[in-house]
């Protein structure tokens, strides 16, 4: 009985999202950065009073006070401290809000946001970094990217070091409940080493799948009779604007933990293909691997403009 | 010595010159390597967009992203704690799975291009219990700042919550039940504009409220969100969290939970969501064998029929068993027949009856071996026993023999088979009159007149009695006389469109008559002769299937389409409006049809039966109980799609706006358009020339034979197409050598086509009422006419003779041709053709008549004629353009 219950509360424990996320405090947050400049708005205020308290005693006997220079400063500063500091970090969400938005405007001005790769100015780091590809190796699959988080903002150290991988392109085939399939991925996802990197991507996009494309051939035949040409014409007309179909394509990216050898990448890759992507095989998903990297131009370029100029069978027919 | 050389001012002068030379060497190395030109073959050159523009001013600064000009875009980090509102967690304790595929079906219905990544990176486990590790310190440290008074002791619920998950997770790491990994998950949602993007970012965002999930928009990192979704591109470390790996599987996008659907073949319905066309694609391994379930008025006909149109299209043939026919009330598929030139037998008093001992043969489908034709007789043989005994309840062994001799004795003596068995005359088996074939009169007449009378040795047979009087009803006047007399073979569409309705039988002619169906039917099934070419698919419909499987010598031919319709490429479309079936026929069906649809419709009082039938699972439940016509549940592999059944604008016309018997009186479509005074040309002759085309002249047109006859009017030839159906196709020679030219009914094309050309001038120059004539009257003539035919203007009239070498020139014919003409009252009248016939022509009585074809004789008179009558009541282009427009002013 008591294991029963024990197995009830396991499996339901184990269906639980578990993220491990930070420990909150609801009545006292605290956001180091505001906190400290609080207090450096804090204590700017009073340097700049003190100063100012200093500088009009100097200067009281002579009745000079208002044209002194420094203390008119001081007390244009004692106004606009506080104003900037409530302009800019009234609130922690302020001070964040205000934090990225700058350093928006100065990866614009970098180059780094704003990418125009056909202009003089465009930067090499900026078009490399966009897509992350470095090269290519057509007969192994294996490439190199830039996958290191260049990004001064990381506050942890990135958990993924590697810097070579391999895509997939997969169709999963089997329909099941997303109970069934989610323990399957699950089971295949035991497989990978510790470092590994995978991205499963999801594309949808207006397909190339020209749901018309048998009609609109069948029209041009020569000797169709008139009976099933009227027909086709009114199948055409009917349905020729439902053209547009939405068809996703699935990939995944496996980044290799790092080697310094590239042999020892390509072992380690055969290594997650004989495992993680054979177990995929086997659960209802079939997978092919990309080589050309002609694909790759063909698969973000659609990805990111809508238009899905790359249909996953084309590969699969290869 | 070698030391001493080596530090010799000669030796250092080299190397100096040596290293200047190799730094020189690498900067132009690293020059031309970092040159804007190689980069641009680069791989990361060419896969990275022209342009890349963030919204970086006004409210929408930092929130959107442009791609190359025309594509918006919006990214989303998905199950993630918002900093701005941290008490809220990235997903709930109970959060709803199915959430993915609801994402992901927004993704696919919304209309706008979405990406769903999906970033994962595994760590080891002193990994995970280090984080495990620092996150209790964390919370112990909470603790205890509560109990000395540190922190607001009004937390400490918060606090406990927050040990007790962490607690939880560390158990789940320690038991090994599941590990943690760095998680991410950005969306990506691109459109044209802004308004569609944020419409989907919308539902995005509802569906994962409703399933127990946040989600971010990181503003001023929509450009990192875009390529950690990108498949090649790094993360941003902030954007990862700590989950565990059984949530992360069930956050891969690689659910996809709809069927997939053909890209060709006929189009059955459509999916609801989207509109796109649902088409079902029979192949050699899979013929695609579909059950419909429907109950009454949901639009299971409607359904089959918006099949049939699309298979008829597809250049498929469609065989359709209907035993009811709602005519003008409902579905009228009679009239659908006829639009699609299909052939219907319908049997009754005043239907079209095919006579069940005509052996159905065709030649298209079962070649011509003789052995076919053997097999064919064989096969018949038992198809008329089983009709004997579905019409008159059974046979006995002597009365089911004796039926077989009477049938291989009349079928002797009609010169059908020998007496080995062999066809005879096989090629006039499926020539309606070719052969006599004996009807169901003159067997029981042959039975009456050769076997009951002296002499036979069936002379007072009980059985042949028993068979005479068992089939009375078959006697002139009798209730069956109607299928008795009947010698009709069944006709057979080219088409392939063949209709079967027996909606007017008695029950058990019903049977009857479906066997013979049946067995024409297993025609179908013949093994493929060597002397046919690619068979076409043929789908084979029973509609009713529920009132047809109660008929027990029908099932076995209904079960035959199921099993082996994959060599002879039939498949089997049954539809019923209830699943009560023969409970083998429906285990049959369930093992043998790979699609069903449930159309909607159902109520409580029906729907456990549909559902129980086919184990359809209890989520379709609500969906089968709406209300409405031409909606339901396409199951595959028991996964269901939500489908609408849609008819294009012919099988609709057909189907639902019957206008049977009478001539279609919408202008008829044809892919391409001629200008209006030659439209009735075309639509009644079926013929125009390129000249006459209101768009740019296609390479071919369907239907339509290419001529190029003499033009009467200018010079050369005609670019002339005609209308296939209405051409005779000849071949050989004639008397005089010269090739047989293809007729249009009894004239020769270089005769019918300048004719019609002919008209087509009248007609653009004004002349009235022009009209063609076949036979009886002149080629051509003008004028109007009163309601008996009589001439109203006679001075505005005209005919006009086309007369060409060859037969019907004698003198006496033109006289006669001439005379016919006067009797009309014609003004103008006119013998043209090439100068040979127009010199033997101005030789005969006729010659003041005669104008040779050509632009300077026949041309310019046409327009003298239309210059002195017509123009009187027509203004021309020019006199309008001349004409000053009158204003206030």
């Amino acid at each position: 009985m008591e294991n029963t219950i024990l197995q009830t509360q396991n499996a339901k424990r184990k269906k639980q999202p578990h993220i491990l996320t930070q420990v909150v405090d609801p009545n006292g947050q605290k956001n180091k950065g505001w906190t400290f400049l609080l207090i450096l708005m804090l204590g700017l205020e009073l340097a700049d009073l003190l100063v100012f308290i200093v500088t009009l005693n100097h200067h009281i006997v002579f009745k000079l006070y208002f044209f002194n220079f420094i203390s008119f400063l001081t007390m244009i500063m004692f106004i606009l401290i506080p104003v900037v500091w409530a302009l800019f970090a009234v609130t922690p969400g302020r001070l964040d809000y205000n934090f990225k938005k700058y350093l928006f405007k100065l990866r614009i001005k970098r180059g780094k946001e704003k990418i125009s790769k056909y202009s003089p100015t465009a930067s090499e780091e900026s078009v490399r970094s966009f897509t992350g590809i470095l090269n290519y190796d057509p007969d192994t699959g294996l490439s190199k990217y830039i996958l290191n988080d260049p990004s001064p903002l990381s506050m942890a150290k990135h958990p993924y070091q590697g810097d070579m991988g391999f895509d997939l392109v997969v169709f999963p085939k089997l329909i099941d409940e997303p109970e069934v399939i989610t323990t399957n991925l699950w089971y295949a996802g035991k497989s990978l080493p510790a470092g590994t990197l995978k991205k499963t991507t999801m594309i949808t996009g207006q397909s190339f799948s020209y749901i018309m494309d048998d009609v609109k051939e069948q029209l041009t035949e020569p000797n169709i009779s008139p009976v099933r040409y009227s027909s086709l014409m009114s199948i055409w007309d009917h349905y020729k604007d439902r053209a547009s179909t939405l068809e996703p394509i699935f990939l995944i990216h496996i980044g290799i933990p790092f080697h310094v050898r590239k042999e020892d990448s390509l072992l380690q890759m055969e290594e997650i293909r004989n495992g993680y992507e054979a177990s995929l095989n086997t659960k209802g998903f079939d997978t092919v691997l990309i080589k050309d990297p002609e694909d790759w131009v063909m698969i973000i370029t659609g990805m990111l403009t809508g238009k899905m100029l790359f249909r996953g069978d084309m590969i699969e027919n290869n | 010595m070698k030391i001493i050389e080596a530090f010799s001012w000669k030796s250092i002068k080299q190397n100096r010159k040596n290293k200047k030379k190799n730094k020189k060497l690498n900067t132009l190395v690293e020059e031309v390597e970092t040159s804007p030109e190689l980069l641009k073959q680069e791989i990361a050159f060419k896969a990275c967009l022209d342009d890349i523009d963030p919204l970086s001013k006004g409210r929408d600064a930092g929130l959107y992203i442009r791609f190359n000009v025309f594509t918006i875009a919006q990214a989303l980090l998905i199950a993630r704690q918002d900093k701005q509102n941290p008490l809220e967690k990235g997903i709930d304790t109970n959060y709803n799975m199915s959430v993915m595929i609801d994402l992901m079906r927004i993704a696919r219905t919304e209309g706008a291009a979405v990406i769903i990544g999906h970033d994962e990176v595994t760590v080891s486990v002193i990994e995970e219990a280090v984080k495990l590790r620092n996150t209790h310190k964390d919370v112990r440290m909470v603790g205890k700042q509560e109990q000395i008074g540190i922190v607001n002791t009004s937390n400490s619920m918060y606090h406990q919550l927050a040990e007790r998950d962490i607690n939880t997770h560390t158990a789940v790491a320690y038991d090994g039940e599941d590990h943690y990994a760095w998680f991410a998950m950005p969306v990506v949602v691109l459109a044209e504009d802004k308004k569609t993007v944020d419409r989907v970012v919308t539902k995005i965002r509802a569906a994962l409220l409703e399933g127990g999930m946040r989600c971010e928009i990181p503003r001023f990192g929509q450009l990192q969100t875009v390529q950690a979704a990108l498949p090649t591109n790094m993360i941003n470390a902030d954007f990862l969290q700590l989950t565990d790996r059984y949530t992360i599987a069930s956050l891969l996008p690689l659910q996809y939970q709809d069927a997939t659907f053909p890209s060709t073949g006929p189009i059955i319905c459509v999916e609801a969501s989207t509109g796109r066309p649902i088409k079902i694609c029979p192949t050699k391994q899979n013929p695609e064998n579909t059950f419909i379930l429907a109950p009454p008025g949901s639009g299971k006909t409607t359904m089959i029929f918006n099949l049939v149109s699309h298979a008829i299209g597809n250049g498929d043939e469609a065989w359709i068993i209907e035993p009811k026919n709602e005519d003008r009330d409902g579905t009228d598929y009679l009239n659908f027949v006829q639009t699609y030139d299909g052939a219907a037998a319908r049997w009754g008093p005043e239907g079209i009856n095919p006579d069940p001992l005509i052996i159905y043969y065709n030649k298209a489908r079962m070649g011509t071996s003789l052995s076919s034709y053997r097999k064919a007789k064989d096969d018949w043989f038992d198809v008329v026993q089983n009709i004997f005994r579905g019409w008159i309840g059974g046979l006995n062994e002597r009365q089911s023999g004796l039926l077989t001799k009477s049938l291989i004795d009349i079928y002797i003596q009609r010169e059908i088979i020998n007496e080995e068995g062999t066809p005879l005359n096989t090629e006039k088996w499926d020539i309606p009159g070719a052969l006599n074939w004996p009807s169901i009169h003159e067997l029981r007449m042959f039975w009456h007149e050769q076997y009951d009378v002296v002499g036979s040795i069936y002379f007072h047979d009980e059985s042949i009695k028993a068979l005479y009087m068992n089939t009375m009803n078959a006697e002139p006047g009798g209730s069956l006389w109607w299928l008795a007399k009947s010698k009709e073979h069944m006709t057979v569409s080219d088409n392939g469109l063949q209709l079967f309705d027996i909606s007017q039988l008695s029950d058990n002619m019903k049977s009857a008559i479906a066997i013979q169906i049946m067995g024409m039917c297993n025609s179908l099934y013949f093994p493929k002769p060597n002397d046919i070419g690619k068979r076409k698919r043929t789908y084979l419909i029973f509609d009713e299937v529920g009132k047809l499987s109660r008929t027990p010598e029908l099932v076995p031919y209904m079960e035959r389409s199921l099993r082996e319709g994959r060599a002879p490429a039939v498949t089997g479309i049954f539809a019923t409006q209830d699943p009560i079936l023969e409970e083998k026929f429906l285990q049959m069906v369930k093992a043998n049809c790979k699609n069903l649809f449930v159309l909607c419709n159902l109520d409580p009082m029906n729907i456990d039966t549909f559902m129980e039938a086919f184990k359809i699972p209890d989520e379709y439940r609500n969906g089968l109980m709406l209300k409405g016509t031409g909606e339901g549940y396409y199951f595959r592999n028991r996964v269901g799609t939500k489908v609408r059944i849609e008819l294009d604008q012919m099988p609709e016309k057909a189907l639902l706006e019957s206008n049977r018997g009478a001539v279609p009186e919408e202008k008829k479509t044809y892919g391409f358009d001629v200008e209006d005074p030659y439209r009735t040309i075309l639509e009644e002759q079926g013929f125009f020339v390129e000249s006459w085309l209101t768009s740019k002249k296609q390479d071919t047109y369907p239907g339509y034979e290419y001529y190029t006859p003499q033009d009467p009017l200018y010079n050369g030839k005609l670019r002339a197409w005609i209308l296939k159906e209405n051409i005779t196709y000849t071949e050989g020679q004639k008397v005089d050598g010269t090739d047989k030219t293809d007729l249009v009914g009894p004239e020769g094309i270089d005769h019918f086509a300048p004719n019609c050309f002919i008209a087509g001038w009248m007609r653009a120059n004004h002349y009235p009422n022009v009209q063609t004539h076949l036979r009886d009257l002149p080629d051509i003539t003008w004028g109007d006419v009163d309601n008996e035919g009589k001439l109203i203007d006679p001075d505005n009239s005209g005919c006009l003779e086309f007369e060409r070498p060859g037969t019907h020139n004698s003198v006496k014919d033109w006289e006669t041709k001439l005379k016919r003409a006067k009797k009309a009252g014609y003004k103008h009248i006119i013998f043209t053709g090439n100068s040979t016939v127009c010199g033997k022509m101005s030789e005969t009585v006729i010659a003041g008549y005669v104008c040779p074809q050509g632009k300077t004789n026949l041309l310019v008179k046409l327009e003298k004629i239309r210059d002195e009558y017509v123009t009187e009541n027509i203004v021309s282009t020019q006199e309008l353009i001349e004409t000053p427009i009158l204003t206030e002013a």
